[in-house]
């Protein structure tokens, strides 16, 4: 059997923990949790563009995940899991937006987010000076519709296939490759008004 | 002309611009490719955006990894997984299924009904023979539901061999593709065609909804007692649709000035039910099937 590595778990380690975790073992899902919850937080950031809410739309995906273990139908767990990222991320913009508290304006007083990137070994001026950018970037993927904005990340932030995104988001392979194409014009467009030594 | 070459390049170029990212992302088919890739020769302003979109891209990719804050573990003591019956993967399969059963029986006796209603519409003209044979049955002309069981089994026996011959066929048209096709025609007696053709409009309808899988278990028990009387090698024939038997019926109404539309009526009413209830069905299961989903869309 051919066994492809994923993050450290193997498909066949998966599928025992997946069966452990059904079965009630909360020890077996935490390993799963431990493998993927970067993946999820950083998706989930990025959609969300607030430290705060994308650790708790985190949180409630995992403990949604492990309660509807018994409905997952097969197939890849890594999707699986983004898919109810994704919605979770739905819910958590629509209690944002209920207790009034979207605005872009938060995203650069988040003090949260620069400290939470991660260190590549950069002279400080590169570290400024791609804190800067991840900082508008951020900012042009918060500016896009939400639809558009979750393919973006899926795509180019976690790097899912058209395939991958269709499965998570449950919308057709077409579709999702006009979405992506929209979202990605129009972040270049934003990116094309910014002065900026980024400017593309 | 320019105006149309002018047009085929802006159709050229807009199809260009859609389908800049998906080149980058090497998702055209070859045939979509050449196309992009000849606007592109000859375009500044979509080379333009080709190398920007290209660089927006890198960009979003060069994103740094943000490491979770905290771990996101889940203490031992939340409850074990559980979802609602209704949201494993197995109830919506089942309810797909009885939807689209629900919508075979609808079709199954929305034909029975047509047939029903075009059969009755065409009643022919009576030949002495069967007049004679309709006469011998002295409480037919009342049509009271009742009667019309009692038909059958009296006339069957007291009507001549004739009857059956001349029946035989205004018997047959009409009857292949819906089942019990065997056993029709020549191979039956003049008593089993002359009892097929006065059956009472609802005796041989049950049966015909055998052709549809699933359907014999949901249909209500049928008339059993002509069936039962009639003997074994009436099953076949009951099955067949109810054309002959609306035939005698009409022309009854007909002959003794009883309300017209009541034999119709009385044809059309079990496969009538039966519509309107596997439509409420298919439209009640249909509707359920579509909700299941939307909250499967929306759940893991």
């Amino acid at each position: 059997m051919v066994c492809v590595l994923v993050e450290g778990l193997t498909l066949m380690d998966e599928q025992t923990l997946l069966a452990s975790a059904r079965a009630g073992d909360p020890h077996a899902f935490n390993t799963l949790v431990r493998t993927y919850q970067d993946m999820a937080y950083n998706v989930a950031y990025r959609v969300l563009g607030e430290a705060e809410a994308a650790a708790d739309a985190t949180q409630d995906a995992f403990l949604s995940a492990y309660r509807a273990l018994p409905a997952f139908r097969g197939g890849s767990f890594k999707v699986w899991l983004l898919r109810i990222v994704t919605n979770s991320c739905y819910d958590q913009l629509r209690l944002r937006k209920r207790r009034q508290q979207t605005s872009l304006d938060d995203l650069a007083e988040d003090a949260d987010y620069a400290s939470a990137l991660a260190d590549h070994g950069e002279s400080p001026e590169e570290a400024i000076l791609r804190g800067e950018l991840a900082r508008v970037l951020q900012a042009g993927i918060a500016s896009l519709p939400l639809d558009q904005r979750i393919v973006l990340v899926l795509s180019d932030v976690q790097g899912l296939s058209y395939e991958e995104i269709a499965e998570t988001t449950g919308i057709a392979l077409g579709t999702v490759k006009s979405r992506l194409s929209r979202a990605r014009a129009r972040l270049r467009d934003f990116l094309g008004h910014v002065r900026e030594p980024w400017a593309v | 002309m320019l105006r149309l070459i002018g047009r085929v390049r802006d159709a050229g170029h807009g199809y260009c611009q859609e389908n800049l990212s998906a080149l980058l992302d090497g998702q055209l088919s070859p045939r979509e490719e050449e196309r992009v890739r000849r606007h592109l020769a000859e375009c500044e302003e979509c080379q333009r955006d080709l190398r920007a979109l290209e660089r927006t891209v890198a960009l979003v990719r060069a994103l740094p990894q943000v490491r979770a804050p905290r771990s996101f573990q889940i203490a031992p003591t939340v409850p074990a997984p559980s979802v609602p019956f209704w949201m494993r993967p197995w109830a919506y399969t089942a309810l797909r299924t009885a939807t689209g059963v629900a919508a075979a029986l609808l079709v199954v006796t929305l034909t029975g009904n047509a047939l029903t209603m075009r059969q009755a519409g065409r009643a022919p003209a009576f030949t002495e023979a069967e007049s004679a044979a309709l006469m011998a049955a002295p409480e037919a002309p009342t049509v009271s539901a009742d009667a019309a069981l009692a038909l059958p089994r009296e006339t069957g026996q007291e009507t001549p061999s004739t009857r059956g011959e001349k029946l035989a066929p205004a018997a047959t048209p009409g009857v292949p593709g819906l089942g019990g096709g065997e056993g029709v025609g020549p191979t039956l007696s003049a008593e089993e065609e002359a009892r097929r053709a006065l059956a009472p409009p609802g005796a041989g309808e049950l049966p015909l909804e055998t052709p549809a899988p699933g359907v014999a278990a949901l249909a209500a028990p049928a008339p059993t007692d002509t069936t039962a009387t009639a003997g074994d090698r009436e099953a076949p024939v009951a099955a067949t649709p109810a054309q002959p038997q609306e035939e005698p019926g009409q022309a009854l109404v007909e002959r003794y000035g009883q309300e017209r539309p009541l034999a119709p009526a009385l044809a059309a009413y079990p496969w009538r039910a039966w519509a309107v209830a596997s439509g409420v069905l298919a439209a009640v299961f249909l509707a359920l099937t579509l909700r299941l989903r939307a909250i499967r869309s929306r759940w893991p």
